[in-house]
């Protein structure tokens, strides 16, 4: 089952993405961002933008109950990047332990889609292991297949 | 560090689901998502890449 989602925005470097959350909070702006860090490895990353100020906050959970919606967005630029960006890895982590969950949640929802499409890997201690839904994590590291 | 947006020219893009849009920001240099990149790269010279990847290279 394809899961709702927002739809999305581009620049032409398809390395930033933005969209608006809707909820009981009000039209949240949410800007998702893939970092080159190394040879073939970007780091993903998102956050609200605060129109006012310019900052971002690291957060998924922005009480607009939509964290679902707002995680298979995210995947979805995750695909929308791999086709611009082939081979390449792909590495997130959350700022906290339960946020690191959170990710966990939106991989093993949208599980059925990106196990097609997308080799997943977590990290555990020190090491990266294929991703197995419902196992703790402390990272995760994608590339299309 | 190597450099970014070695993209592919508008003519070979793949289809995809995003809108493009040039009023989209480019956040390369935002502070939250430097901070991000250098967690992540600190992260990565900890553990390196999945094993497999090495042999497929």
């Amino acid at each position: 089952m394809r899961l709702s989602r927002y739809s999305f925005k581009t620049n032409e470097s398809f390395l930033d993405y933005e969209f608006i959350s809707t909820g009981p909070r009000g039209a949240v702006r949410k800007v998702v961002r893939f970092t080159q860090i190394s040879v073939g490895v970007f780091n993903l990353a998102f956050g609200d933008l605060e129109g006012e100020t310019g900052e971002i906050r690291d957060s998924v959970v922005t009480n607009n109950n939509d964290s679902r919606k707002v995680l298979a967005t995210v995947a979805a630029t995750v695909h929308d990047f791999t086709l611009q960006y082939p081979g390449v890895w792909i590495i997130a982590k959350g700022r906290t332990h339960s946020r690191t969950r959170l990710y966990r949640m939106g991989i093993t929802n949208n599980w059925q889609e990106i196990s097609m499409d997308f080799e997943v890997y977590g990290l555990e201690s020190e090491t990266w292991e294929l991703f197995e839904p419902g196992r703790d994590y402390i990272a995760y590291l994608v590339r299309r297949k | 560090m190597p450099t970014e947006t070695k993209n592919k020219n508008s003519s070979k893009r793949k289809k995809a689901f995003a809108i493009v849009d040039t009023k989209v920001g480019n956040y390369e240099k935002h502070p939250f998502f430097v901070r991000k990149a250098n967690e992540a790269k600190a992260l990565l010279k900890a553990t390196g890449l999945p094993k497999k990847l090495a042999k497929t290279k």
